[in-house]
């Protein structure tokens, strides 16, 4: 399993507290057969990696709607801010990674 | 080279007080030694610091010598300090503090374990902002008087259990021109 795949997986399934099979098909369109091998380690294509974001998306939206308005939210700040603002919240999101990546 | 996020500046700090290796790092920070693993890497990566003897770390004071001005630029420093503010605003919030009588020297103290937050919005007339700077200078001379003798103390204290301590003041309009100044 791809590391983008496995991401992505474990993300949908923590914020989903561990769904079953039935579940996640019904969430994502995606057939319960396909379900299984991709949670099995079958590459995902495109479309149904956009399916599980999308799903991720809508689950923090209805308890966070910032956290899902973060892809907006940048495009909106690169749009409409100063280059010297943008820099500081990039600067901010790049520390945060980076201490993600340490710990 | 970014500027050092809090955790590699700890453990900067904690290497320049000796070498260590990475057992003795995470003790004195209190990180946990994969975390000090990851941070060591980065800091090697850009040359900040060099494995010695035995396993241990230590500064490499030749590529420091060049980028000491760059660690300890305002715009690095300032990363610092918001980092601090943060943790700090953030923990005291979260958990607010414990606040308990002492007695010192046949005076009874309010004595504040941390964290401990206090922004005052207030007018100060001219002899209250007079006593308010005597009581800065004093605090100015409690901590030249610390910093001289602590090195004897660094000996014996861990670098996590420093006290990390902040004042200041400006003024309410300056603070939000440089809000509007900055979007």
């Amino acid at each position: 399993m791809n590391e983008l795949q496995a991401s992505t997986l474990s993300r949908y399934l923590e914020i989903h507290n561990h769904p079953t099979l039935k579940f996640i098909s019904v969430d994502t369109s995606i057939q319960i057969t396909r379900v299984f091998r991709i949670l099995n380690g079958h590459e995902m294509k495109i479309s149904e990696y956009e399916k599980f974001e999308c799903s991720i998306a809508r689950k923090l939206g209805g308890n966070n709607p910032q956290a899902m308005n973060i892809k907006r939210m940048a495009d909106k700040c690169q749009q409409e801010l100063s280059p010297r603002s943008i820099v500081e919240i990039s600067d901010l999101m790049d520390r945060k990674l980076k201490i993600k990546s340490m710990i | 080279m970014s500027p050092l996020l809090l955790i590699e500046r700890l453990v900067m700090e904690s290497l320049s007080r000796g070498e260590k290796d990475i057992k003795a790092i995470a003790e004195d920070t209190n990180l946990k030694e994969e975390v000090v693993e990851n941070i060591l890497k980065n800091l090697h990566q850009n040359q900040l610091i060099k494995p010695t003897s035995k396993g241990n770390y230590g500064l490499d004071f030749k590529s420091l010598s060049t980028e000491v001005h760059n660690i300890n630029s305002p715009a690095c420093v300032n990363w610092e300090v918001k980092e601090l503010l943060i943790a700090l605003a953030n923990s005291y919030f979260l958990t607010p503090p414990h606040r308990h009588k002492i007695s010192y020297q046949g005076m009874s103290l309010n004595y504040y374990s941390s964290p401990i937050l206090r922004v005052k919005k207030v007018w100060l007339t001219k002899d209250e902002d007079i006593i308010y700077n005597s009581l800065l200078n004093r605090l100015d001379f409690l901590f030249r008087e610390v910093s001289s003798s602590q090195k004897k103390r660094a000996k014996e204290k861990k670098s996590a259990e420093q006290k990390i301590i902040f004042w200041g003041h400006s003024q309410y309009d300056k603070l939000v021109d440089t809000i509007l100044a900055e979007v």
